[in-house]
């Protein structure tokens, strides 16, 4: 039987059996069957519904004007006034176009710069240098946001050092005021993003790596494959299904840019690349106890969230590629 | 197939959610196993021999160490007299989640200083009424209060919290801690101690100064530079109050007369303000960082010595200030000067007497009486005369020293001592000086409450470099040039409540997103372009709900003119 | 050792070429990374209010111990640091255990829950109730003033168990045909073959666990903020670094900035936020190298078939 490391061809293979049995009979039967599956994950459903399904009552809250201090049905009912006060102001088209530029910006930068690394440290051949890379490499996803952002910030300041190479290199004649400008905003906080993270990221690509077949490249270097062509044609199809399975959980996240640097590095005058969703509803719902607000939007969310997931992860079946589930 | 599967799936854990609901009574057993420690230490309350009653006091005012009170002296010696003490524990991350969460669950510690969510616990009914409470069983804190007792009064006519600072007399401090036009030691001292009353005046001087040191150490020299970084905003957008002669009432300006507030942000003053920065960085003297600069590379910048001159309020500045003070050059430092539009208004840059009534300290619901009673005491202990001077100076003979004319002074080796945090810990400054009741300006025999505004101690604190400065503008200490406050019964205007969702408070939130990406442009702008960019910006504003802000403002300011007024008389 | 010497044998140009400019790449971003981290230690190492003026990059000006004696001084942070190593060795072993048993279940083709289960597991990550619905709920629970509302919560998070699933379902199928022939059951299987198998991702998700469990302050602000033998390093850093933005800038500080060592024993929000970085950071830095090795173990183990 030929090895199958593909999650689709899997589930075809057993569908025929299960359309064989059908009936109430049968799937007690299977249960009995399967009882230990059923040992192994039953408790956590139990688990998983009582401390992530069960708060979801809290939605409610995105239709009222909630107060904490007030019963469930003592709450003021307010219908969509939370929805249409996000969806109605005049900001709103250019917060959700900033959340989706700085979250597809890190989804791209993020994937693409991480897979690169892993592969090249991969191919580092001393170890022990390898694992001081591999170490070194994820100390800044250590740094708080808030001493990245200084960090950031100090480097693109006037008298900083980005200045002071690009003058000498002679690309620039006068000092650019990188913060002041909102068009550089989306790729600042992507190299931001990039420098603390890509380390980090790396790592699970990596254990990717480690769980290749070595044989596979001892035979294509017998084949006289390059060095090059053992990556593309080991290295990276051997992490495909890693990626895949992360590529469409990302997709979900489309409209999570995170908020810590936008609101660190963010100041008026480039607020019309900085400002996305999260820091709006900190804004405008979290620092103004406005906690209906902040749920109203964590919904709106959601559902993009869902719409985007079921849309990757189809596409990702359509073309063969399997999918998270 | 796939949807019926998922059915019996769901109807399976149906049923065992059923079962886990029905026997959660020995799950919450073993559950709570391990947090016995807490439960016994909340019941030590009562198998305590009788004598020391220990409360929960939660302070949401600010970070802090938490400790006993019993652990300090201050505390101690209360303790010894009332049998009371208190586990402080301070917030730590945002207030409104904490005491959201508290709201929510009815669960609060005894003792509550819920800060900005003070009026969110009183709609809760979180907080017991205390007027009885004070009246039958406190009445040194009766005594101290009694001028403001209408003010503290809530809509139903309850008084649920007890602020800090009951005014009792003005003391005018000894050095700036409020806003300020900082110009260099040495820039006054090279261009012969000038002392500008205007901005044209002011801003002149730094002109001056920058023509003839285009460099400081090495660094171009900046001119002007400004604190706009996050919430710290208005330390940019304050200035054409201040300048138009009027303290910090927050976003509106309060008519002496009428007492009608107006926000300013539209009007001409701020357009004069703006215009004059858009001059100034016309000349090359605005800080072209001053908008993208955080707070710490704005400190940082100050503390290098190559800012000529900038606004802000003493306690926002004071970790650079400070650096500078303590090196060896008296000219690295800042003086601080009252400027104003035109030379025949009256700076107000001192705050005025104010007394604020929230947030403060509450009994939260749920205490039993003898409880309430108990902690009451504990309070008006605090508020004896005697006890205000043991948690403000100290202790005679050891953290101060009596004249023969009964004036309070400390040596120089007690300004040492007490001003280390080590001692202030100890001793109980830390956690008694402020947020219990507490009296301001100062007591009945002329000695300023607080010791750094006793004139006795602050000259002590001057060095040599100070003295210079003092001299040559003629003054006894840094608050000199500045004019004595104004009666202002509202102030300060910025405390008026301001409801959860309403315009008002939209307003305030929007008119910040406003300022901070449309005054960049309008100061950056070409001098020909600035009226084109100041309608523009004046056209937004125009959108805002500034009328309910104002009506909340008006509103509040006359209600409590008239109870500080009617309660005076 | 043989394919080293193997390869070394047969180098081409080309892989010259490829590893040097692989390793002065290499030695470039090790700057760009370990720059911000000998800044802090720097900053962490320099008198507070001379850090104020800025300018410090890889060297201290003032030197002095101070900041770190002053994170040290509180006894509470000794108790706070135990909590936290027992936290995150805890969290991180019930945590995989968990992760692991449900991902292996859900990565079975026949498994007739599969697809269910995973999706109930995957929407997870895309909502949560709220603050104040969880801190209810965790009233309810009975958990607060507790240690396992560290544990409980968080235990298994739907991305690290959709990552082990996919690298179950990696491993050759021929494994498990064969044990099954030989008659071994699931809980066998699981603990015998896949387990071993998958010591990278294991490794991999007990470092994101790990890592997750040391950082978390925030389940200690909501549940556990009375509780002083519950508190954790996370967050008693946070109430120092909170503390010294009010003792350095506040009325008393300024007012007596004059006198004579009145600030010697200063701290300032950026010396100790520098102080924090590194004393919360170094001690899970060092659990990396020791996972290592398991990124390099992996299949040799699964050749053996």
């Amino acid at each position: 039987m030929p090895i199958e490391s593909n999650t689709m061809d899997r589930n075809t293979n057993s569908l025929p059996t299960e359309q064989k049995e059908k009936g109430i009979k049968a799937f007690i039967k299977k249960c009995k069957d399967q009882q230990a599956l059923l040992w192994m994950t039953v408790p956590f459903v139990i688990w998983v519904f009582i401390f992530k399904y069960l708060p979801v009552w809290g939605w409610t809250m995105a239709f009222q004007n909630f107060k904490p201090a007030l019963n469930f049905s003592e709450q003021e009912w307010v219908g969509l006034k939370h929805f249409l006060f996000l969806f109605t102001d005049d900001r709103f088209l250019g917060v959700l176009r900033n959340t989706l530029a700085q979250s597809l910006i890190n989804l791209v930068l993020g994937f693409v710069t991480a897979i690169a690394l892993a592969v090249l440290i991969n191919e580092l051949t001393n170890i022990k240098f390898k694992r001081v890379v591999q170490t070194i490499s994820y100390l800044p996803h250590f740094l708080s946001w808030v001493v990245a952002a200084a960090l950031v910030s100090s480097v693109l300041s006037i008298d900083g050092i980005i200045n002071d190479i690009l003058m000498g290199l002679g690309f620039i004649d006068d000092e650019i005021l990188w913060l002041g400008v909102g068009e550089y905003f989306w790729g600042i906080l992507g190299a931001a993003e990039t420098w603390k993270n890509v380390g980090w990221n790396a790592i699970i690509y990596l254990a990717a790596i480690s769980m290749i077949d070595q044989e596979q490249y001892e035979a294509a270097k017998i084949d006289g494959a390059s060095r090059i062509q053992r990556i593309l044609h080991i290295t990276i199809p051997g992490m495909k299904s890693v990626i895949i399975v992360l590529l469409i959980m990302n997709i979900g996240y489309i409209l999570e840019a995170g908020f810590e640097p936008q609101y660190l590095l963010g100041n008026g005058q480039n607020v019309e690349y900085s400002e996305n969703i999260d820091v709006f509803v900190i804004k405008y719902g979290i620092s103004m106890f406005n906690f209906s607000l902040a749920t109203a939007a964590g919904m709106f969310k959601t559902v993009i969230s869902f719409i985007f997931l079921i849309a990757a992860n189809s596409l990702s079946k359509k073309m063969g590629q399997g999918g998270l589930y | 197939m796939g949807w019926k599967k998922n059915a019996w799936l769901f109807c399976l854990l149906a049923a065992l959610l059923l079962v886990l609901a029905a026997c959660s009574d020995d799950s919450e057993e073993t559950g709570s196993t391990d947090s016995g420690d807490d439960s016994s230490e909340e019941s030590s309350n009562e198998e305590s021999d009788g004598e020391i009653y220990t409360y929960d006091f939660f302070d949401a005012s600010g970070p802090g160490e938490d400790i006993n009170t019993a652990e300090t002296n201050l505390g101690k010696m209360f303790e010894e007299e009332t049998g009371v003490n208190f586990d402080i524990e301070h917030i730590v991350g945002d207030v409104n989640q904490k005491i959201g969460t508290m709201i929510a669950s009815g669960e609060y510690p005894t003792l509550l200083n819920a800060e900005q969510s003070t009026d969110a616990v009183i709609d809760a009914g979180g907080f017991v009424a205390l007027n009885d409470l004070i009246k039958e069983h406190a009445p040194n804190l009766y005594n101290m209060y009694e001028p403001y007792w209408e003010l503290m009064k809530r809509d139903d006519g309850n008084i649920y919290v007890i602020s800090s600072g009951a005014p009792q007399g003005y003391r005018k401090p000894a050095n700036l801690n409020q806003g300020a036009w900082w110009i260099k030691r040495d820039v006054l001292k090279e261009l012969g101690y000038p002392e500008p009353k205007t901005l044209d005046d002011y801003f002149n001087i730094i002109e001056e100064y920058t023509a003839a040191n285009p460099q400081i150490d090495g660094a171009d020299t900046t001119g002007f530079t400004a604190l706009t970084h996050d919430w710290r905003f208005f330390a940019l957008s304050n200035q054409p109050m201040h300048l138009a002669g009027y303290p910090n009432d927050g976003g509106s300006i309060i008519d002496m007369e009428t007492r009608e507030a107006e926000v300013y942000g539209d009007k001409e003053t701020t357009q004069r303000w703006l215009k004059k920065l858009n001059e100034v960085n016309d000349k090359g003297l605005f800080d072209q960082e001053a908008f993208t600069q955080n707070y710490d590379e704005y400190l940082a910048k100050i503390t290098s010595g190559r800012v000529v001159g900038f606004f802000d309020y003493r306690w926002q500045v004071g970790q650079a200030l400070n650096t500078l003070e303590e090196d060896d050059d008296p000219y690295n430092d800042y003086m601080g000067f009252p400027i104003v539009f035109d030379e025949d208004t009256k700076d107000q840059y001192l705050d005025p007497i104010g007394f604020t009534a929230s947030p403060g300290m509450g009994i939260t619901a749920g205490t039993p009486e003898e409880d309430q009673i108990r902690i009451i005491k504990y309070l008006d202990h605090i508020a004896k005369e005697e006890t205000q001077k043991l948690i403000t100076w100290g202790i005679e003979g050891e953290t101060y020293e009596v004249d023969d004319d009964g004036r309070y002074y400390r040596t120089e080796e007690q300004i040492d001592e007490t001003s280390k945090t080590e001692f202030r810990d100890q001793f109980g400054f830390t956690y008694f000086e402020w947020g219990w009741p507490r009296m301001n300006g100062e007591y009945e025999d002329g000695n300023a409450v607080e010791p750094p505004k006793q004139e006795e101690v602050a000259s002590l604190m001057y060095d040599d470099g100070d003295k210079e400065f003092l001299e040559s503008y003629g003054i006894e200490t840094f608050t000199g040039l500045f004019s004595e406050p104004d009666a202002r019964p509202w102030y300060p205007a910025y405390d008026a409540p301001i409801e959860t969702g309403s315009e008002a408070q939209l307003y305030e939130q929007q008119l910040d997103d406003l300022m901070k990406r449309k005054f960049p442009e309008i100061i950056f702008a070409d001098p020909s372009e600035f009226n084109s960019q100041w309608e523009a910006y004046k056209g937004e504003f125009s959108d805002l709900p500034s009328d309910a802000y104002e009506k909340v403002i008006t509103e509040f300011v006359q209600n409590k003119a008239k109870l500080v007024e009617g309660s005076a008389e | 050792m043989f394919r080293r010497k193997k390869a070394s044998f047969i180098r081409t140009r080309e892989d010259i070429l490829f590893d040097t400019g692989n390793i002065i790449f290499m030695f470039i971003l090790c700057i760009l990374m370990l720059y911000p981290f000998i800044n802090q230690i720097a900053i962490s190492l320099n008198d507070a209010a001379d850090s104020v003026r800025g300018g410090i990059y890889l060297w201290p000006r003032e030197f002095t111990w101070h900041n770190y004696a002053h994170v040290f001084e509180k006894a509470a942070i000794y108790q706070a640091i135990f909590i936290s190593v027992l936290r995150t060795i805890i969290g991180a072993g019930v945590g995989l255990f968990c992760t692991a048993m449900v991902a292996y279940a859900i990565a079975q083709p026949h498994f007739i829950f599969k697809k269910s289960i995973t999706i109930i597991f995957i929407m997870t990550m895309y909502f949560n109730g709220g603050l104040i619905p969880t801190f209810l709920l965790m009233r309810d629970l009975q958990l607060i003033g507790s240690f396992w509302v560290y544990i409980l919560p968080t235990l298994i998070s739907a991305f690290n168990l959709i990552i082990m699933r996919s690298f179950i379902e990696g491993l050759p199928n021929s494994i498990f045909e064969s044990a099954k022939i030989d008659g071994a059951g699931d809980f066998r299987i699981f603990f015998q073959i896949v387990l071993p198998l998958s010591l990278p991702v294991l490794a991999t998700v007990a470092l994101f666990v790990a890592v997750f469990q040391w950082n978390q302050w925030f389940d200690v602000f909501l549940y556990n903020s009375s509780q002083e033998h519950l508190t954790t390093l996370q967050y008693e850093l946070m109430k120092i670094l909170q503390n010294s933005s009010t003792t350095s800038s506040g009325d008393m500080a300024s007012a007596f900035a004059n006198s004579a060592d009145g600030n010697a024993n200063m701290v300032t929000p950026k010396s100790i936020q520098a102080t924090m970085t590194i004393v919360a950071s170094l001690p899970i830095i060092m659990v990396y190298p020791f996972l290592q090795r398991y990124f390099v173990k992996g299949m040799t183990l699964g050749a053996v078939k």
